[in-house]
């Protein structure tokens, strides 16, 4: 009995603190610190050598809205973003609903098909980079060869540098999305199809009345994810169009890398940051009431 | 008028036959039970019969007309599936109206057809409700009243009842075949619960590995079985198999006791010149005595007792019937005595079974095909 009570001394709370305080201290340290200091930067003048920081109140955000490259990359942003959210809900739908078939090599074309998801960003961007190349890419080299071109086409102008770009993107997300919406199919009852079949309901019914209900909340989550991944990415535009041709390609993030790490107006750059931040989160407010209303009319 | 013919439908899926060379018909108005244990092949059956699958030979008629190949909905079936299939984002009501509203049928009609089985199943103040509102009893009365709100030609019902709980299940068979009586439709019924099948089947086939064993009444079943497994699935506790010898007009069993059998079933013995013979008696015919009363008595060891309250089943064991051979026998009252007790057991010779060894058929059929 004494040698129990001794063990007790310390609460579980006290013990989990314990285990818990250097991972706290590690976020502290990545996320909390920087967060704060780049808020606090926002409403800062600050210079970087000599190192000087003074408060400048709301000067920054002022500033935004007599930024016509602000406005210019905020509406990039959001063509890329539309355009990556349709790309990557058809696409992730597609390949789940053709994952669920009882398939032969099921599993080896599930890897495949994941294979994108793996691949970093980084890599991503250069693949599609030598993909897509005017002068030595492998699409313009399949093409000439096929004899469907005469001359190499520039794939990523002024015009569909974006619409590029977003392909590029997809390509990489799709997997982890159509991995959701597989987990969301493979809730589905083999049964409700069998009785829907018995019932009369065809293919098309089937889908709205059985699938659909199915997986609606994986296609949200899909929604919610391709929006904030798209919305936030940075390094496929660094590393795949930078920003180009022109500033065609210019999304709100690589225009804040490039106030940043160009002008070194840190600043202004944490301003954008923040405002960029706040859209985001009005956006995640708007989905998830959205989620939450089609929750209760379920 | 719908009768169902089966007219040697095989069914494989890959190298599983899950259906092999199937023949039967299914009377009208007829309550037929398919059983077996699971994975036999019995919601295969069913689901040919609905058209869910098509079969890799032979034909399925419902009367004359051949629908081997005809879609599922052209069939005009109901099924109940174990799991009741409701669809999870529909009110009761739109669950049950569904079959309706494909046909479209006027909105007033489908609401009068709906209430109408929603009453005949007292069911009737849930329509308003979603299935996951509702309890694993109601999901079941549900899944009828869409089956019957459609006035089907059959009924394939595929283990209705085995996700009730064991108290209420004996109550929903009941209604379940008053149902089917009031309604006289022709069902198929699956299920691998012997009890169920013998208590609403007005025939039974019992399916076991793809294979049709044996089509009967229960009673024919119970007092006829065709061989050891339909034998040892029918009834419960299960039959007792021993192995014995005939030799001398008589059958041996251990090489010591002796068992004197009928004229009838010596003469079988003898047409047919068995000589290993599978005894089979039920618990109900195997009683126990604490002294030896006749000279066929079995010695035997009181293994296990269990009282179930209205009988006991008591567990016999005798080394020399077999090194890990139990015979049950039940008692139609509290039985009470250690465990470890020298006892004699006597089978009741006017109901024993007799299977040859070698084909594991009762010797009865046996001689009947002869
Ligand atoms: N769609 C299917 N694909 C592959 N095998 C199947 C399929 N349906 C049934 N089987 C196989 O057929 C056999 C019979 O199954 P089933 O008809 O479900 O038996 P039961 O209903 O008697 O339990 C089993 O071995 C099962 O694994
Ligand atoms: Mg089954």
């Amino acid at each position: 009995m004494a040698k129990l009570k001794q063990r007790q001394e310390f609460s579980d709370t006290t013990i989990a603190m314990f285990f818990l305080a250097p991972l706290i201290i590690f976020l502290f340290g990545i996320i909390i610190y920087p967060m704060a200091s780049s808020l606090y930067s926002s409403f800062s003048v600050v210079r970087l050598s000599p190192y000087q920081i003074n408060f400048a109140g709301l000067q920054n955000y002022i500033n935004i809205f007599s930024d016509q490259y602000f406005f210019h990359s905020l509406s990039v942003t959001a063509r890329f973003v539309g355009e990556v959210v349709v790309i990557t809900i058809g696409l992730s739908l597609g390949i789940a609903l053709f994952l669920n078939e009882v398939l032969p090599f099921r599993g080896i074309i599930r890897a495949i098909i994941l294979l994108p998801y793996a691949l970093s960003e980084f890599t991503t961007a250069y693949t599609w980079r030598w993909f897509l190349s005017s002068d030595w890419g492998l699409l313009n080299g399949i093409l000439y060869r096929l004899g469907l071109i005469k001359d190499y086409i520039w794939f990523v102008n002024y015009e569909r540098s974006v619409e590029w770009m977003a392909v590029a993107y997809s390509w990489h997300i799709v997997p982890l999305c159509a991995f959701f919406m597989l987990a969301g199919l493979q809730t589905i009852p083999e049964t409700l199809y069998m009785q829907a079949k018995i019932d009369g309901i065809g293919p098309i019914g089937r889908f709205f009345k059985i699938t659909l209900p199915f997986i609606k909340y994986a296609i949200l989550i899909t929604l919610v994810l391709s929006t904030f991944f798209a919305a936030t990415t940075t390094d496929i535009v660094i590393l795949m169009t930078g920003g180009g041709p022109g500033i065609s390609s210019t999304t709100l993030t690589y225009y804040i890398y490039t106030v940043v790490f160009k002008s070194f107006n840190l600043g202004y750059g944490a301003a954008i940051s923040w405002f960029l931040i706040a859209i985001v989160l009005v956006l995640a407010t708007l989905y998830f009431t959205f989620l939450t209303r089609i929750g209760k009319a379920r | 008028m719908v009768s169902v013919v089966l007219d040697n439908v095989t069914k494989k899926f890959g190298k599983v036959i899950a259906a092999n060379e199937l023949t039967f018909e299914v009377k009208d108005k007829e309550f037929f039970v398919l059983l077996g244990p699971s994975g036999g092949g019995k919601s295969t059956i069913l689901n040919l019969v609905a058209g869910l699958e098509r079969p890799d030979k032979g034909r399925i008629y419902f009367d004359d007309e051949d629908v081997t190949f005809l879609a599922p909905e052209k069939r005009n079936v109901a099924m109940v599936f174990q799991t009741y299939a409701l669809y999870p984002h529909m009110k009761v009501f739109d669950n049950i109206a569904t079959p309706l509203k494909v046909m479209k049928i006027p909105k007033e009609e489908i609401k009068r057809k709906v209430k109408e089985a929603a009453e005949l199943l007292r069911i009737d103040h849930l329509l308003e409700r979603m299935p996951y509102e509702i309890s694993g009893g109601e999901r079941q009365r549900v899944a009828l009243a869409r089956a019957i709100v459609r006035n089907p030609r059959i009924f394939l019902l595929d283990e209705p009842l085995s996700n009730i709980d064991a108290k209420l299940r004996v109550y929903a068979r009941a209604e379940l075949f008053k149902l089917q009586r009031r309604l006289g439709v022709t069902t198929l019924y699956v299920t691998h619960d012997q009890a169920e099948a013998m208590s609403m089947g007005d025939r039974i086939a019992v399916i076991n590995q793809g294979k049709l064993i044996q089509i009967a009444t229960p009673e024919e079943l119970y007092h006829m079985p065709i061989d050891t497994f339909v034998g040892g699935f029918v009834g419960s506790p299960p039959m007792n198999f021993i192995d014995a010898v005939y030799k001398d007009k008589k059958l041996v069993i251990a090489g010591r006791y002796v068992i004197t059998i009928p004229q009838n079933v010596m003469k079988i013995i003898e047409d047919l010149s068995l000589n290993e013979i599978l005894l089979g008696a039920r618990p109900e015919h195997v009683s126990i005595n604490f002294d030896k009363t006749d000279p066929e008595d079995i010695e035997a060891e009181i293994y296990a007792i269990e009282y179930l309250g209205n009988e006991t089943i008591v567990d016999l064991y005798n080394k020399d019937l077999g090194e890990d051979k139990i015979i049950k026998a039940r008692i139609p009252w509290r039985f009470k005595d250690d465990v470890g007790r020298k006892v004699w057991m006597k089978f009741d010779k006017n109901n024993l079974y007799y299977f040859d060894a070698a084909t594991q058929t009762n010797i009865f059929h046996l001689s009947a095909k002869s």
